[in-house]
């Protein structure tokens, strides 16, 4: 019902049809920006540059159904190529207020963190993405293959490896149960 | 720590790294990048949108079928012509009324941009990369008619709805052109000293690349090569399936210089035709 409603919307008004989508996503994609680039400023303009990018091409999208994968397609490029860009300086923040009840919880968080922020930022943009579409977005790896645009056994092998990267910072900084 | 507990700490980390909810603002600016409202977020972007669409060229699909073949109006064109098309301007150097490219908003036709070291150096202090070494060789172009928008990441860009095509013009090194040029990203780059035939057999064996065309041309008098390429809609790119690139790759003497362009199949031959007339503008230092 509703992806027909969109189909009649899109045949009489593109705009209102185009907006009524992007606004659909906005709230998604800026968090996945943000979590993706670790700046939520700067999510705000990647989501920014990914709309626009997004509105020019939009003639070309013949199925609305399709919006959600296409555009996080979109976005996920427009983080990628400012990953790619961005020197990284990694800086260790500690977060000092936590609840005296919950102090061992709170320093493996600040712990765990401190490890995973240095592991995640040596990492390629590409396996960074894999990292956040499965672990934050709970994608498949088809449906991560779909948005990134690599095969589904690439994006195995890109997580895989950036998995092991991240398990390897928690174990070498957290307690060892095993 | 067992594997699923570990997995369960890197998913609450990221969780942490959610900001919520998106700001209002956000909402805001969707609607002017739509419609077309002015207003203050990203105003200098945004106006420049507002800018572009008004612009917009009103082209009649002419149900053209985009050739491939090398050799049909002339070596290296992007489109088949009767005639070569002339450059839009004959002056070799920039002329008084040239301007810096910065990659930023509207462009205006018939002014010479100039991209060198300078912009180059000064666009990498922005993105937090140290300045290209050893320096570039500079270059200028012209766009033949409005509606040509720039935006940070070194392309120009011009809408003709539905289609649009987007020409990266700035392009140095193999990686930022990787970045930029859709074909490009899952390739591995060659060696710096590669030549511009290396680069294009590198771009032509790329995983998935279909109708490959490989061509000799001229840009700025140096001699190139021009790859055509069609790419499949799980290669990624933000185009849909079919999207059709252009790459020319320049022997400049030290590193080949890559421009690049990608478009949807059906774009208006027109269009395509301003992409060869910039190409054909290229004046390098």
């Amino acid at each position: 019902m509703a992806a027909h409603f969109e189909r009649t919307v899109a045949a009489t008004d593109e705009r209102a049809a185009f907006a009524r989508l992007a606004d659909r996503e906005l709230d998604r994609a800026y968090r996945l920006a943000a979590v993706l680039l670790g700046d939520p400023v700067e999510a705000q303009d990647a989501t920014h540059d990914a709309v626009v990018a997004a509105w020019r091409r939009s003639g070309s999208l013949h199925d609305p159904d399709r919006f959600e994968p296409w555009f996080t397609r979109i976005l996920v490029n427009t983080c990628r190529d400012r990953l790619r860009r961005r020197r990284r300086h990694p800086a260790v923040e500690i977060d000092l207020a936590w609840d005296i009840g919950g102090a061992r919880d709170a320093y493996a968080d600040v712990d765990d963190r401190l490890a995973l922020d240095r592991a995640f930022d040596s990492l390629s943009p590409d396996h960074r993405l894999v990292v956040v579409l499965r672990f934050y977005a709970d994608l498949s790896i088809d449906e991560i293959a779909q948005r990134v645009g690599a095969p589904a056994g690439t994006v195995k092998s890109r997580l895989h490896h950036a998995t092991r990267r991240l398990h390897a910072a928690l174990v070498g900084e957290g307690d060892l149960d095993d | 720590m067992t594997e699923s507990e570990m997995n369960a700490r890197i998913r609450r980390w990221l969780a942490a790294r959610d900001p919520g909810e998106v700001p209002a603002s956000m909402r805001d600016a969707l609607a002017e990048v739509v419609y077309d409202q002015p207003r203050s977020w990203r105003s200098g972007i945004a106006a420049a949108v507002a800018i572009a669409a008004a612009a917009v060229v009103v082209v009649t699909l002419l149900g053209y079928q985009l050739l491939v073949a090398p050799n049909v109006g002339g070596p290296g064109r992007l489109l088949p012509t009767a005639t070569p098309t002339a450059a839009p301007t004959a002056t070799p150097s920039p002329t008084p009324d040239g301007r810096s490219f910065d990659g930023n908003g509207p462009m205006i036709p018939g002014i010479r941009y100039t991209y060198g070291q300078a912009e180059l150096a000064e666009w990498r202090l922005r993105h937090g990369d140290p300045p290209p070494s050893p320096p570039v060789r500079g270059f200028s172009f012209v766009v033949p008619t409005a509606g040509w928008f720039a935006d940070q990441w070194q392309r120009i860009s011009k809408t003709a709805r539905p289609h649009a095509v987007e020409l990266s013009i700035a392009d140095y090194e193999w990686t930022e052109a990787g970045n930029a040029t859709c074909a490009l990203r899952s390739l591995d780059p060659p060696a710096a000293d590669a030549s511009s035939a290396e680069v294009a057999a590198a771009i032509s064996l790329g995983t998935g690349i279909k109708d490959v065309a490989v061509s000799e041309t001229t840009v700025g008098g140096l001699p190139a090569k021009v790859v055509r390429i069609t790419l499949p809609e799980a290669f990624g790119c933000d185009y849909q399936d079919g999207t059709v690139q252009a790459i020319w790759i320049v022997d400049q003497g030290d590193r080949p210089r890559l421009f690049s362009a990608g478009y949807d199949p059906g774009t208006a031959p027109v269009i395509l035709e301003e992409v060869q007339q910039i190409i054909d503008s290229i004046r390098f230092e």
